[in-house]
């Protein structure tokens, strides 16, 4: 025991030269709206010395006698996991303040109780100030303050700091407390789980004595949650959510796409392209390198940044404003369905943005199987990449639908993932048990502005590094397949259809016959699609580029090459052909990179199984939604 | 039982929000509350933060990517730091 506590003062009043009192709770229960009230206008705010920590401090006269008052940092309990609530607790337990002043949330009583039990435990003389009696009323919770002092053996003080009443009643309590001759507190911890146990129970027992909760209401916030929440209503939700989404990222991004494209492809194209012809108009290489590679490649993979920007910020609105905590609910209702493991669902829903981190973060999944079992699925959660190919597809062959398209190919990666889980489960994970899950609700709130745009922005510029690394790598590369003649002719010289890309690509084209789509352009992109998915844009637009360079190259003349072939390809049936395409997209093999991360994560073995299982998965789903929908009719 | 244990119970027997909880173990939501706390306070639950976009940076700038963890997890969407 230090000799300050034997001389009958606390540490830091002998520090401080006065008696201190504390106000302690948890955060936003009227803490420092009772302090102003109890200091009125003397009080500063400043960092606690030798700490970062803002403390609230004021010397205030009470009964004729000085006291330093501190408002100390929001804290529910005193084991501190913050700095700033080890501040806290350092100067209620460690320097033992002379009283304290524990401010209780009367419509949420037990979560502050707890708090109370311990000050009691440590014997600091403690004032109790009720606050927040209103929001209980209106909330139909009745506190017996009566039974709740008996119970505490401390003086509870109804109080409302904003108007001011009761703060007298507190002052006078405080006065009281030191008057009380002054004791050491006892120094505990507070880190054994059995002795919480026990203040949790004696926390039960003192609510069961005081509160009465026969007329209590529910919040909106509960009443909106019992049904954003539930399995089916909230699935219902969620699915009118996702469409508002695509349809109105498609929707509006149409006609900024539309600019976008002109000022690319027919702008910068053709404006670089009329330098070259004037540079060096014996190298039509360099054209075809420069214009019909780079530009038309990468720039109609530009054109999507106003689809991902509107994407993205409708993403971060859904976020900010606390929609997304009870999505991710709904989805673990189907997870349970699927048979993974609960803790699936954090890569999961990373997958929806990036396959790659989503694999890493397979490692919060405890159990090995479990484990393995989710990076086996991953792969077919719908990354933001091949939102941009959904996007461009359902833009040109369904027009004003393209939104509810894109909305359905989402839904056929919930799908997959569902189906790919129960026949991964069958076949190689057979009784693994679940592990527990617990997901936090926070309280709804208007999105802010800042939040809303800071994340979007970083987002995109995800999007832009991609396009301007892996893609543009790409892109040479394939150009550099285009220009390599197989059938005669000199280097960049040769029709792309006789070149080694197009050779590789008619070689592979046949395997796509029963799904409807065995052009050897849509064979070729989705071949450099294993680089990356957005690669399957820019590779359609470089194919179409370089097979006609003497015309003009934008996003019409693409769409109606594209129409064309699949129109052939399938026989007349191109919208089942490309639903057919669509499917196999979400279901094949997402990157290199995903690959490499299982291999990392899982080794050669599960990687290739994972591989090799995707494409024959995405193969015959293609051919079934191909051949099911041409015998149906559709055209 | 101990409270903790109910709790722990609870989220073994499938509750997967502190609500769930409340309901099956048939606790006061404020007591499932600070129950909670103290698994998160003691590390019994492990807590991520979830995105649903990888941002600029790549996986090595990812905050999922070095996460190995054998507690259960609770996981916090969005930028909001408190909970009800």
């Amino acid at each position: 025991m230090c000799s300050e506590c034997q001389s009958g003062t606390s540490v830091i009043e002998h520090t401080l030269g006065r008696p201190v009192v504390a106000l302690v709770g948890r955060p936003n229960v009227g803490k420092s709206t009772l302090f102003s009230r109890l200091a009125g206008v003397h009080r500063k705010m400043g960092n606690w010395p030798a700490t970062t920590v803002e403390v609230g401090t004021s010397i205030v006269s009470i009964q004729g006698r000085d006291i330093e008052l501190l408002d100390l940092p929001g804290t529910s309990s005193l084991s501190p996991v913050s700095p700033d609530e080890q501040l806290a607790c350092d100067l209620v337990v460690d320097e033992g303040v002379d009283a304290v002043v524990a401010v209780v949330d009367a419509s949420n009583i037990a979560r502050c109780l707890y708090l109370v039990s311990q000050l009691r435990e440590i014997q600091a003389p403690v004032v109790v100030a009720l606050t927040m009696g209103d929001v209980a009323d209106r909330r139909g919770i009745r506190v017996d303050v009566e039974a709740l002092q008996r119970e505490l053996g401390l003086p509870v003080i109804p109080v409302v700091p904003r108007s001011g009443q009761g703060v007298e009643a507190v002052r006078n309590a405080i006065a009281s407390a030191l008057d009380e001759p002054h004791r050491p507190h006892r120094v505990l911890h507070f880190d054994d789980l059995e002795q919480a146990d026990e203040r949790l129970r004696w926390v039960g027992d003192v609510m069961a004595t005081v509160i009465d909760r026969s007329d209590e209401r529910s919040t909106l916030t509960d009443r909106v949650d019992r049904i954003v929440t539930a399995p089916l209503l909230g699935t219902v939700v969620l699915l009118a959510v996702l469409w508002v989404v695509f349809q109105a990222t498609t929707t509006l991004a149409s006609p900024v796409q539309g600019a976008l494209d002109d000022l690319i492809n027919r702008g910068l194209g053709g404006l670089v392209s009329g330098w070259i012809n004037a540079i060096a108009p014996a190298s039509p290489w360099l054209r075809g390198l420069v214009v019909d590679g780079v530009i038309a490649g990468v720039g109609t993979l530009l054109t999507f940044l106003p689809v991902m920007s509107i994407m993205f910020l409708l993403l971060a609105l859904l976020e900010d404003s606390g929609y997304m905590s009870r999505a991710a609910v709904v989805a673990d209702h189907l997870m349970r369905v699927a048979g993974l493991p609960g803790k699936a669902l954090l890569p999961l829903l990373v997958g929806f943005g990036c396959n790659v981190p989503a694999v890493s973060s397979t490692r919060s999944v405890g159990d090995a199987r479990h484990r393995l079992l989710t990076g086996l699925v991953v792969p077919f959660t719908a990354c933001s990449a091949r939102l941009a190919v959904y996007v461009f597809v359902a833009g040109i062959f369904f027009g004003d639908r393209a939104g509810t398209v894109v909305f359905l190919m989402y839904l056929v990666s919930i799908t997959l993932v569902v189906m790919g889980s129960m026949l991964f489960r069958l076949a190689f994970f057979r009784g693994i048990p679940r592990e527990p899950l617990l997901i936090e609700l926070p309280p709804y709130r208007l999105p802010t502005t800042k939040y809303v745009f800071a994340d979007a922005w970083l987002r995109v510029k995800g999007f832009l590094q991609e396009a301007g690394g892996i893609v543009v790598s790409t892109v040479l590369i394939v150009w550099l397949l285009m220009s390599i003649p197989l059938a005669g002719g000199g280097f960049a010289q040769t029709p792309v259809a006789d070149s080694a890309y197009g050779a590789i690509s008619r070689a592979v084209a046949p395997v796509f016959a029963p799904a409807g789509f065995d052009d050897w352009h849509t064979a070729g992109a989705l071949l450099t699609g294993f680089v990356a998915k957005e690669v399957v844009i820019s590779s359609w637009a470089q194919n179409y580029a370089l097979v006609d360079s003497t015309r003009h190259f934008n996003r019409a003349s693409l769409s109606a090459d594209l129409k064309r072939d699949f129109d052939r390809s399938s026989g007349g049936h191109s919208t089942a052909a490309v639903l057919a395409f669509l499917v196999f997209l979400t279901a094949y093999t997402p990157c290199v990179a995903t690959v490499g991360a299982q291999r990392r994560e899982f080794g050669w073995r599960w990687a290739a199984t994972g591989v090799v299982s995707q494409l024959a998965f995405a193969w015959l789903i293609a051919v079934l939604v191909y051949q099911v929908l041409r015998l149906i009719g559709v055209s | 039982m101990d409270v903790i244990a109910q709790i722990r119970s609870a989220m073994a027997a499938g509750a997967r929000t502190r609500r769930e909880i409340a309901q099956i173990a048939q606790l006061d939501a404020g007591i499932v509350d600070v129950g909670v706390d103290l698994l998160l306070r003691a590390h019994a639950i492990d807590v991520h933060a979830l995105k649903f976009e990888c941002g600029a940076g790549g996986c090595g700038n990812c905050r999922q990517a070095e996460v190995c963890v054998p507690a259960p997890v609770a996981l916090r969407l969005g930028p909001t730091t408190s909970t009800h």
